[in-house]
């Protein structure tokens, strides 16, 4: 098990390597298995905490890629609010931090989550607890303090397809 | 064509690097500042890696800008939030006008 995650983690490293210098130099190869086994030797426990209990198939895969535009468009509209009130001269911000259950359970799941909505300007996840899972976002337009409708504003345009693609 | 669909990109990335510098000076507290933050890095700097690899066409050079876009999508959410994390539990405070801040109340219970 730890020989498999530490191969992983090579040669994912590895291939970063490569493809971020470029070339196929003898000397470029050794240095980058040396730092690439370094790293892989220091950090490799640390990589996957629990293996992903099913299998990866099509049906998630068609739902990760249709994560994909889904993202971008709720990035654009982020975009769009946060620079309209950057650039209006009252800068109608009304910021708080609330709470936001979730449905996900596993950790890439909530990782995920977390990040996508970190990601997208306007909100920011400041806190996540594991025990009945939830996520304490700081929102610059608070629009519901409660937790259901905190998460149907924030959490279900992500959650509609990370809880098919991680569960 | 690919050219000006470049440039759009790379148009995009500056007016929002600007937008986002503005928005760091004016917004009133680190949280704020920390959504203007994002505005710079994915608005900003990936649509530039964007347009730039656009540009550059299918190389070496553009499989490059590619990596460093996936990078920064993996990195940047995991430094904001440990910067907005490390800063709430310090005991740095929220903007005296907001509205409502709920992790305060759950750690205080």
């Amino acid at each position: 098990m730890t020989g498999g995650k530490l191969l992983v983690a090579f040669v994912c490293l590895f291939v970063a390597w490569v493809a971020l210098t470029g070339s196929l130099d003898i000397q470029e190869l050794a240095v980058g298995a040396i730092v690439a086994a370094l790293v892989a030797l220091l950090s490799h426990e640390l990589l996957f905490k629990r293996p992903m209990r099913e299998k990866f198939g099509a049906k998630r895969w068609g739902y990760a890629l249709a994560y994909v535009p889904a993202y971008i468009w709720a990035e654009i509209k982020a975009h769009a609010g946060v620079i309209y009130r950057i650039l209006h001269p009252r800068m109608p911000i009304k910021p708080g931090i609330v709470e936001v259950p979730t449905d996900l359970r596993t950790d890439f799941g909530i990782t995920g989550l977390a990040d996508s909505i970190t990601m997208t300007p306007g909100t920011l996840s400041v806190e996540v607890q594991e025990e009945k899972p939830r996520l304490f976002v700081h929102w610059i337009d608070v629009k519901a303090v409660e937790p259901e409708q905190t998460k149907a504003a924030i959490a279900k345009p992500f959650e509609r397809f990370l809880t098919k693609v991680f569960g | 064509m690919i050219e000006l669909i470049a440039y759009i990109f790379l148009g995009i990335g500056g007016a929002c690097a600007l937008i986002g510098a503005m928005g760091i000076l004016r917004f009133p507290d680190v949280y704020n500042r920390l959504h203007a933050n994002t505005v710079v890095v994915v608005g900003g700097v990936i649509m530039t890696l964007l347009g730039a690899g656009l540009v550059a066409g299918l190389s070496v050079y553009s499989l490059k800008t590619l990596l460093i876009a996936v990078f920064l999508f993996l990195t940047n959410p995991v430094g904001a939030h440990a910067i907005a994390r490390a800063a709430h539990k310090s005991g740095v405070k929220l903007w005296p006008r907001s509205v409502v801040d709920k992790l305060e109340e759950e750690e205080k219970r």
